[in-house]
């Protein structure tokens, strides 16, 4: 167990006094750290780790009637610690001001003492000040298992210069302490998630005589866990059925702050993540999405739809999403894609964004989008007028926890609050498809994005997909069910909030000169599906932003699951066309008689008229779908009493 | 708004003086100690002076009225204000210590200023977080 002791900051400018007063309390127990100027006592207040402070009156000179340093310290600094005037001069008036409360809620000290007095009084009103204003559970048995205070502390503020770093390990156990201050144990169990700002953890907690009690913290930044506790009194509702788990109590230090949810029923032991139900439990994870969905989300949702007056969806999607136009650097982004570009070769992809239009070049076949990034800046009227909802914030794989009976309970609400309505179903959808996804593959990538951009909303042709693309889709598809009644029919809306997540991964990404194979193949994905969706956007804008038109040309097979491409769409062929156009494409270009194919593709062993009748209306079959409009390219030409063949590239002018 | 002056003269020069000094602000009444909960219903957030000379033990006073109504503000007056009795009647729970002065102006901005403010949070009470 690590201990904590209390930590006072004796200011004073006489430095004999301050040393004997300093050596005195320490035969108490505290620990007495000594500052001479008010300066440097402002500074140890807002940085340092400080329970209690003593203030000289006249820090700056003993002899100035006028000088009131030290109350004006305590008046300024820190509400948050207590602070103990100290003085030669007492009069009535500097009590008075001492205690007042005028412009704040504290006063600026909580106790006044003569130096006259002694230092026994002194120490008595140190003893009550610890007492009653700084409200540590100096006993508190702390399990840290592996995430220890050092280690959250820096989670939760990254760079910290090393020699604070102590200090604020200190605060944070200090935070524990206020926060279980009428326990006698806890266990700090497992993380289950950490933003940049915050973390959670599940905690059990032991009160002597009580059961043992499981309670979520989410711990971090102060202003932004105070933040999150009024967002989540404003407007978590208060239905059991809606995963909030009940606030249980707060607590704050100087530069961080926790909030505990009493898990009530919930097994904290034994509840999952919805990213792990994902990865091991698929029929769990379609489960948990639907209750996530038509229970828990309907009840934050209830009767509290309102249409947006001023905002406009991209506004909203952007301001959810941290994507503020004003503060991206454009040509900083620019020079990140065209890093990334440089790059794809070793995935097999030869890119290049030029003239505003992103082109793709697979081995075998290429594709042709308008380039992403100016989207990100252009105003939208798609999904106009937007309705709003009550919702939890952001859901996420880590935020969302399932336990065994398949009940759902939410653990972060910083972004509690409206939301455009589809926001709760574009955000995990987002995440499995922009950072569940593995695969290197950037051809199936790429059709696998092209599917979820552009074919049917809810039903995809998973074959010709590795698994590792098989499974995200399917995980995709439930939230599209789930989604569906509210999106339908103009799923534009839907997509662009998609568009915007991609967008805001690729600006948030880091820059770096060593990505492994799977971080660029990621990029990759996000950069290929914010071209696809922005083809679509460009689509509903003027035509002067019209995207400049696709796309993969030619005809693509996939042999082994039998999935056929036609200019980039793909096509639904029966099994023996499938084998005619195999046949065909076997002989690309050159003829192939009538009665070839009788005998190879329709394996014929005797023919007459009826059987050629037969092949001939097979190649009608196959032509209506490879060619299924009087302006697609004719593919297959018919050499009139002698056979067909099969043109790779036929001019595009229309048909005859 | 009502001003509840604790065991205060109802017929000295001081008390009328009191009266007219925050007759802008509201009523002053008089009680003894032992009656006030009665005038309170009508006025639950009213603020209670106590007069220093008439009370024999202010910070006694001070703390059981802190200790039956936490909430309620309490602002002790005197005529004869010293450091050691003042940081007394603020540790017992009152909110402000303030000279017997026969400035109307001076009396009554000390009160607005009062009035405009919370009661503090006291020890023990759930807002406090040292």
């Amino acid at each position: 167990m690590l201990m904590s002791k209390p930590q006072i900051l004796l200011a004073d400018n006489s430095d004999s006094f301050s040393q004997t007063c300093a050596e005195y309390l320490q035969m108490f127990g505290y620990l007495v750290r000594r500052v001479f100027t008010p300066e440097e006592c402002s500074e140890a207040l807002q940085k340092g780790l400080v329970h209690l402070a003593i203030l000289d009156l006249r820090m700056r000179d003993d002899k100035d009637e006028m000088d009131v340093s030290g109350l004006a310290l305590a008046k300024q600094c820190n509400p948050l610690i207590p602070k103990i005037i100290l003085t030669m001069f007492p009069t009535w008036q500097t009590v008075r001001e001492s205690h007042n409360t005028v412009g704040s809620e504290m006063a600026p000290a909580v106790s006044y003492v003569d130096k006259a007095e002694g230092l026994e009084v002194l120490l008595d009103h140190v003893r009550s000040a610890f007492d009653q204003h700084v409200r540590i559970n100096w006993d508190l048995e702390i399990d840290w298992k592996t995430n220890d205070r050092f280690f959250l502390a820096t989670a939760v503020e990254p760079g910290l210069a090393s020699e604070i770093v102590s200090d604020r390990a200190g605060e944070m156990e200090d935070l524990f302490r206020r926060l279980f201050r009428s326990y006698d144990r806890i266990r700090i169990s497992e993380l289950l998630w950490r933003r940049s700002d915050r973390l959670a953890l599940k905690v059990f907690a032991i009160a002597k005589g009580k059961i043992s009690e499981s309670l979520l913290v989410v711990c971090g930044r102060r202003d932004q866990v105070k933040n999150e506790a009024r967002r989540y009194g404003d407007h978590a509702p208060r239905s059991p059925l809606s995963g909030a788990a009940a606030l249980h109590s707060t607590a704050e230090t100087t530069h961080f702050a926790a909030n505990a949810h009493a898990a009530g029923g919930f097994d904290l032991e034994n509840v999952r993540t919805l990213k792990d139900l994902y990865r091991s439990e698929t029929r769990a994870f379609n489960e948990a999405v639907k209750t996530l969905y038509d229970q828990t989300l309907a009840e934050w949702s209830a009767g509290k739809k309102e249409i947006e007056e001023s905002r406009s969806l991209d506004v909203l999607y952007r301001a959810g999403l941290g994507l503020d136009p004003a503060q991206i650097d454009r040509a900083g982004l620019n020079t990140k894609i065209q890093s990334l570009i440089r790059r794809l070769p070793i995935l097999g992809l030869r890119a290049e964004l030029r003239d505003g239009e992103l082109k793709l070049r697979f081995n075998e076949s290429s594709f042709s989008y308008p380039d992403p990034t100016p989207f990100i800046f252009k105003a939208s009227s798609i999904g106009q007028p937007v309705v709003l909802i009550n919702a939890p914030g952001a859901l996420s794989g880590d935020n969302v926890l399932i336990d065994r009976d398949g009940r759902v309970l939410l653990t972060d609400f910083a972004g509690a609050g409206p939301a455009p309505s589809l926001w709760n179903y574009v955000t995990l959808e987002a995440e499995i498809r922009f950072d569940w996804t593995e695969s290197s593959n950037l051809r199936q990538s790429h059709d696998q994005e092209q599917c979820l951009v552009e074919d049917n909303f809810t039903r995809f042709d998973l074959h010709g997909f590795d698994a590792s693309l098989q499974k995200p889709m399917r995980a995709v598809q439930q939230v599209r069910l789930a989604v569906f009644n509210e999106a339908a029919p103009d799923f534009l809306p839907y997509h662009l909030g998609l568009f915007y997540h991609a967008a805001s991964r690729l600006v948030a990404a880091p820059f770096e000169q060593h990505l492994t194979n799977a971080e660029l193949a990621r990029m990759a994905r996000l950069l290929m599906s914010a071209a696809m969706i922005a083809r679509l956007l460009s689509q509903s804008l003027s035509p002067s932003v019209k995207s400049p038109g696709p796309v993969e040309t030619g005809i693509r097979l996939d042999m082994e699951n039998f999935n056929v491409w036609v200019d980039g769409a793909k096509v639904r062929l029966t099994r023996q066309e499938f084998k005619l156009l195999a046949y065909l494409y076997a002989r690309a270009n050159q003829l192939c008689a009538t009665s070839e194919i009788m005998e190879q593709v329709l394996e014929y062993k005797h023919y007459d008229e009826r059987q050629e009748t037969n092949a001939h209306m097979a190649i009608s079959r196959l032509r209506r779908k490879i060619e299924p409009h009087p302006h697609s390219r004719c593919y297959i030409q018919n050499d009139r009493g002698m056979g067909y063949r099969l043109i790779l590239d036929p001019p595009t002018s229309p048909k005859q | 708004m009502r001003f509840i002056l604790l065991d205060g003269d109802e017929e000295s020069d001081w008390t009328k003086f009191l009266a007219d000094a925050l007759a802008p602000l509201g009523t002053l009444r008089v009680a003894r100690a032992g009656e006030w909960m009665r005038l309170e219903g009508d006025e639950p957030d009213g603020l209670i002076l106590i007069d220093a000379t008439a009370v024999e033990n202010v910070e006694e006073l001070v703390s059981s009225l802190r200790l039956e109504r936490p909430a309620r503000r309490i602002v002790v007056m005197t005529a004869s204000p010293t450091w050691r009795r003042a940081r007394a009647a603020f540790e017992a729970g009152a909110i402000d210590y303030l000279h017997k002065t026969l400035s109307w102006d001076e009396l009554r901005k000390a009160f607005e200023q009062i009035l405009d403010r919370p009661a503090p949070p006291w020890p023990g009470s759930d807002q406090n977080k040292g």
